[in-house]
């Protein structure tokens, strides 16, 4: 009996173990940032979504789509892929999952990269591309949720790639925690700047 | 054997001359790569790279792709795929002609491309996919890219 409570004990260890680790099979990235933390990034399919579509008369004369338009369901299903961000922090060694992104699967989705992530205060920045875009995205560490409003896609005439970028964080200044993301593409760089009391991104001028 | 365009779904990693050479299969990238080594062999020049992605639509929807019409025939055949986040094509400099070397074929503009191209444009709006059937307006947007 005594063997039994063992072997018991053993399988309860073992099948969370399992399931931990199962989830990872997918990673992609596994990497140590500057500041000793370890990024992984999980890819995950996902099922279906149903599609919509508007009617033609759905936008406006210059091509916008009319508020409080309405969807009309397509029959279509579209696959989907998930991207899970998880920081292992340096010191504590608590796996967080951070964030969590749902791409629709198209051929070149697969050309999605994560450039950069970095952590100050409560926030996490994350940078990120595909083969069409780039974007900005602050997370709030408090609650791991995407602050919707922080999100900075940024668009660049006649640029459709961004090479990298790295944030920049004022370590004189870091209780206001005022970070540069700057962002280097083949044609040059752009820097932005971010407000946490107000949560807005500002282009910084050559 | 035939080089074709995206004969199978791994095309997506080839995306070079080299490789598509290597696996007899590439991804428009590699067709404009080897289109790109050939007119430098012969230095033959005024034709730019171009990307081509869908244009977003104010204010909320976001151009994530296209879908080609499954029926088109590429290099060395019908293609295995037809969804698509972006494509890549050349343009002349002196003209608005588009030459497209994943299915061997020239057009006199950015629109006549898209109108024998396209079926559906892919949108994100707020989070769902959306679909919308293509119109006779431009709904891409071509830019030069460097490789």
């Amino acid at each position: 009996m005594k063997n039994f409570k063992h072997l018991l004990v053993l399988l309860g260890f073992l099948v969370p173990l399992s399931v931990s680790l199962s989830s990872f099979a997918s990673e992609e990235l596994f990497k140590t940032l500057e500041n000793g933390s370890t990024l992984l990034i999980e890819k995950t399919k996902l099922s279906g979504k149903p599609v919509h579509t508007y009617a033609d008369d759905a936008f406006d004369a210059e091509g916008k789509l009319k508020p409080n338009a309405k969807r009309i369901p397509t029959g279509h299903v579209l696959d989907r892929i998930k991207y899970t961000l998880h920081i292992v922090d340096s010191k504590s060694k608590i796996k967080s999952i951070v964030w969590e992104k749902e791409h629709v699967e198209i051929v070149q989705w697969e050309d999605f990269k994560i450039l950069n992530v970095e952590y100050v205060n409560s926030f996490c920045f994350v940078l990120w591309k595909d083969v069409n875009n780039a974007a900005i995205e602050v997370i709030n560490l408090k609650d791991n949720k995407v602050i919707p409003k922080a999100v900075q896609r940024l668009s660049i005439a006649n640029m459709p790639e961004v090479k990298g970028g790295q944030v920049i964080v004022d370590k004189n200044n870091i209780n206001n925690a005022i970070v540069v993301f700057e962002v280097t593409t083949e044609f040059g760089k752009q820097t932005w700047k971010f407000d946490p009391s107000t949560l807005v991104w500002t282009k910084k001028s050559k | 054997m035939v080089l074709k365009y995206w004969g199978t779904t791994a095309a997506v990693n080839f995306t070079t001359t080299k490789l598509l050479v290597k696996q007899a299969d590439g991804s428009c990238s590699a067709w404009v790569d080897l289109a790109d080594d050939l007119l430098k062999v012969h230095n033959i020049t005024g034709l730019t790279r171009q990307n081509i992605k869908t244009k977003d639509i104010p204010t909320n929807l976001v151009g994530l792709g296209f879908w080609v019409y499954p029926t088109n025939i590429g290099q060395g055949g019908v293609p295995t795929v037809y969804k698509f986040g972006n494509h890549r094509v050349f343009k002349f400099n002196s003209s608005n002609v588009v030459y497209d070397p994943s299915y061997g074929k020239r057009y006199s503009g950015e629109n006549p491309w898209e109108s024998a191209s396209i079926t559906n444009f892919v949108y994100d709006d707020n989070g769902s996919p959306m679909f919308h059937s293509n119109s006779p307006s431009q709904q891409t947007i071509f830019a030069p890219y460097v490789e």
